[in-house]
């Protein structure tokens, strides 16, 4: 059963991006540093491992002359999410039972 | 980093609350709502009293007194004009959100279906409304509304508006988008039934901004203040830096 685990999501930052961005349409990486507490490093790689996944798409704007960088969680990530939630549960299961 | 918190961290019930705080922390953000609030709160008290001062001044016939205040008034309303259009208006509030928000960042909730697919019903709702304030007004400037009465009349129609609007945007805003219809009905029904919470004389203009400006301020610093609430308890369940100490 473990072994179905994504292990992308798995990880405890990833996870909780993937569950903020699943509540919303987009999230900032302003938005995302101060909820997480983060360093700025750690964010983007863990970011860019969402985003080649394809759980998570990048927004590139401008606000005037700053770029602005957000994130949507993609259909792919929310599927994945769900599975990821529905397998953890089964393994806890599991153990309620044992 | 610690393994042993890998993803469930022995609390997955804890971790499945995210949304709902992200969402609810989301829907609070009032602040570019107070901004418009304390924005057009300013313009009524510009135009107020530029109209006051510019009346004095004719009366005492001082033309240069009296055609300063009514170049003044036609900068206010010119101004006034810029804000109403959500383009030009919107803009400015919006850049001044994002500098009153800088530090936490910026999230969108996704528009719902019903407004991207049925734009049209909201016109219609908001050309009923207006019909309903001009058609008010005007039965007060010909005597046919009572100046006293001119509150609950205006809760008839203001109150299902503000009620379809929350019904309307729904998950953009939140529950307590609602305490504004709800004040503004009490406030009527405690008129209509007699308890003196009347202004009169030069002050019964407050008889309308209370429950329009007041109550809008007040349920949007409620908002902004369970926003706070929703944040804090966001960056306990979310914040990363307890996994790893």
């Amino acid at each position: 059963m473990m072994e179905n685990l994504d292990l992308i999501i798995h990880e405890p930052a990833r996870l909780r991006i993937m569950m903020i961005l699943s509540s919303v349409d987009k999230a900032d990486f302003n938005f995302l540093l101060s909820i997480l507490e983060m360093t700025k490093g750690n964010l983007s790689s863990h970011i860019a491992q969402l985003e080649k996944a394809g759980y998570v798409n990048v927004l590139k704007s401008f606000n005037g002359k700053i770029p602005h960088t957000s994130y949507h969680l993609a259909e792919n990530g929310r599927i994945a999410l769900l599975e990821y939630w529905d397998t953890l549960d089964k393994i806890r299961n599991l153990g309620l039972r044992i | 980093m610690n393994n042993s918190n890998n993803g469930e961290d022995g609390q997955p019930k804890d971790l499945k609350q995210i949304p709902l705080w992200t969402r609810r922390y989301a829907q609070n953000r009032t602040i570019p709502f107070l901004v418009f609030l304390v924005i057009f709160l300013l313009f009524f008290i510009a135009l107020g009293g530029t109209s006051y001062l510019a009346g004095n001044a004719l009366q005492s016939r001082n033309m240069v007194a009296f055609w300063s205040w009514i170049f003044v008034l036609v900068c206010v309303s010119t101004a006034l004009i810029f804000f109403s259009v959500p383009g030009w208006g919107g803009n400015f509030i919006n850049r001044i959100t994002q500098r009153l928000y800088s530090s936490e960042g910026d999230i969108t909730l996704s528009t719902p279906v019903r407004i991207r697919k049925h734009s049209w019903i909201g016109w219609i709702a908001g050309s009923i409304f207006m019909s309903c304030i001009l058609t008010s007004v005007a039965l007060g400037i010909y005597g046919y509304i009572p100046i006293e009465y001119m509150q609950p009349i205006s809760a008839i129609y203001c109150v299902p508006f503000l009620v379809f609007l929350w019904f309307w945007q729904r998950p953009m805003v939140g529950f307590l988008s609602l305490l504004w219809p709800s004040l503004y009905a009490l406030h009527a029904i405690m008129v209509v039934v007699g308890v003196p919470i009347q202004f009169s004389g030069e002050w019964s203009f407050l008889n309308m901004l209370i429950p329009i400006v007041g109550y809008g301020i007040l349920s949007g610093l409620i908002g902004h203040l369970y926003s706070r609430f929703a944040l804090s308890k966001l960056k306990d369940l979310a914040s990363v830096k307890q996994v790893n100490e």
